[in-house]
């Protein structure tokens, strides 16, 4: 059986050092509020050192629901520390957390209208007005690639796929649709690797992806993959050399 | 760049290049350090060093590298445990980030444990050390960075200097490591950790510590993974037989496989990693200077801190860290 903080730091992908300290469910208005914070540091090689401080400032977003609930998350910031730029959690001053920003800004982008958000998320109508006057005062932006983590899939379809780096116009690096990417992760394409970086980052991925049956996680992988060779292309003289004869 | 500028020095010639507003890395006891100006600077306490003169343990010298400013300033920030997974991330599209992570904090627990998982990790270049003292103090002493901007001293935070580079020219990180996997059995874990008890060794459940007594294991060798060709060392610190515990100063991963390294020469002279001389900085391991006798004796150039942990994207062990700036 799953207790009740486990089962949210799932729900929400909470990460260490972050924990689920308390969840309350308020049945009468169907609403969950959950409290997150920073876990005490363990101490290691038995050195004692001091405790990372647990004051500090409660922060407080409106979550995208869950099964017809709303959800409230509460986020204790030690003092010192940013505030985290997770999904879980929003900016300051905002009402929203970032997957809720996101799924509003997406439902705007096809035109839905403030009361249609409004009706289809379940949110108050004025603090989507709040959060309009915002954007629209550009005081708050919502970047593709903020708190989306690597290796986590969104899990309530609300955010579109981050789009790969396009390469550059005189990229020798094969497109991300060819099928050189897939044999290169799943390891049937060997290379004669000398760039550290590219050594670790094989290795991790080719682990992880003989782990991994869900087909959009392993795309996400293979964009990875495509997305180092275009960064780093300049250093990968002796792998491109390699890998072009191999590309469709 | 001169040995002046890139090398071991007095506090009066590191102080004049901080005066003169150059961006610095710089390691060395923590009352020199704490002697510094406020400047464009990171730092991190270590008394070890590998000089052009060979191994030493120095209070009063400071081992100071100039980062090349060609394309931008530099920005030195600091991350606690909740902003770590970010240093990648927050690195320049082209450049490299440098990073000191004070030894035993929360923040080195973590990055050690969770680096390979952050965002951007091996998409940007990120090099650095763990900062430590003297071992004569371990335990009293507590291990700290510099953001030398504010000449801010902090045991709990890793500090980063995130440097661009301009287009023709691109970071390059790279690791000399004598260590290769031996003959014996493949080693798994249940768990990522500093700490290990029970392994599979071979696909058979017993512990490691089993395992090392029964092989009579030199515990100077690491235990090491493959990681597509670049060899990757967890040190052994130490083997507690009554608790049939092993302990680490890097995390074994649990989806890792390892072996006891193959044996080495302790004593043979460190040879030269091709490029090094090039490099803008590097790094070794203390264990090295203590497991080889390296005080006193010459090194692999370029030379720098002896650290309580390298990093080259990852934590390493018993390692040589290089960073070089290539032009295209």
């Amino acid at each position: 059986m799953v207790d009740g903080l486990t089962l949210w730091k799932q729900l929400l992908q909470v990460q260490e050092p972050w924990v689920v300290q308390a969840c309350r469910a308020d049945e009468f208005n169907r609403c969950m509020a959950v409290w997150i914070g920073v876990e005490a540091p363990r101490s290691w090689f038995g050195l004692g050192r001091q405790r990372v401080a647990q004051g500090g400032a409660e922060a407080s977003w409106r979550h995208t629901g869950f099964g017809g609930w709303r959800v409230q998350v509460h986020v204790r910031v030690p003092t010192g520390s940013e505030m985290p730029r997770h999904p879980w959690a929003g900016e300051a001053g905002m009402p929203f957390t970032r997957a809720l920003d996101r799924q509003i800004l997406s439902l705007l982008n096809e035109g839905v209208s403030m009361n249609g958000v409004c009706a289809i998320l379940d949110l108050p109508v004025a603090e989507v007005w709040r959060y309009r006057y915002a954007l629209d005062h550009g005081r708050h932006a919502v970047t593709s690639t903020e708190a989306q983590p690597a290796s986590v899939v969104i899990s309530d379809g609300a955010a579109p796929p981050v789009a790969p780096p396009a390469a550059p116009i005189s990229s020798r690096v094969p497109d991300l649709d060819d099928p050189v990417w897939q044999r290169l992760m799943d390891g049937t394409l060997a290379l004669d690797v000398r760039v550290l970086g590219l050594q670790l980052l094989l290795s991790r991925t080719r682990s992880q992806v003989a782990l991994i049956a869900d087909e959009e996680v392993r795309r996400m992988k293979l964009r990875d993959l495509h997305r180092y060779f275009v960064k780093n292309e300049r250093m990968l003289v002796h792998e491109l050399r390699q890998l072009l004869p191999e590309a469709a | 760049m001169s040995a002046l500028e890139n090398g071991l020095m007095g506090l009066d010639d590191a102080a004049a290049l901080i005066e003169a507003g150059h961006f610095l890395m710089i390691a060395g006891d923590e009352a020199l350090l704490r002697s510094l100006p406020a400047g464009n600077w990171m730092g991190g306490t270590i008394p070890y060093f590998m000089g052009s003169d060979g191994g030493q343990v120095s209070r009063d010298r400071l081992f100071v590298t100039r980062v090349p400013v060609d394309a931008g300033r530099p920005e030195i920030r600091s991350y606690d445990i909740t902003s770590i997974d970010h240093v990648c991330a927050d690195g320049p599209m082209n450049g490299f980030s440098l990073i000191i992570i004070p030894a035993f904090s929360a923040v080195h627990s973590l990055y050690a444990r969770k680096a390979p998982g952050f965002e951007d990790m091996f998409i940007k270049p990120v090099a650095g050390w763990v900062a430590g003292c003297h071992l004569d103090d371990l335990g009293r002493v507590a291990p700290l960075v510099v953001s030398g901007p504010g000449l801010d001293f902090d045991a709990e935070r890793a500090v980063v200097m995130h440097v661009p580079l301009p287009p023709d020219r691109y970071a390059h990180v790279h690791i000399a490591n004598v260590m290769r996997q031996g003959e014996g059995a493949v080693l798994r874990f249940p768990d990522t950790g500093f700490s290990a008890g029970r392994c599979t060794v071979d696909g058979v459940d017993t512990t490691l510590a089993a395992y090392l007594e029964a092989c009579q294991a030199d515990l100077r060798l690491p235990l090491v993974a493959d990681y597509g060709g670049a060899s990757v060392n967890v040190s052994i610190k130490g083997v507690d037989r009554v608790a049939g515990r092993v302990d680490f100063y890097a995390p074994v991963f649990e989806d890792v496989a390892y072996r006891l390294a193959a044996p080495v020469d302790f004593s043979a002279d460190p040879e030269a990693e091709a490029g090094g001389e090039a490099a803008l900085w590097s790094c070794n391991c203390i264990l090295n200077y203590l497991y080889c006798g390296l005080e006193g004796r010459r090194g692999a150039a370029p030379g720098g801190p002896m650290t309580f942990g390298e990093i080259a994207y990852l934590l390493l062990n018993q390692t040589q860290v290089f960073l070089e700036i290539e032009e295209l």
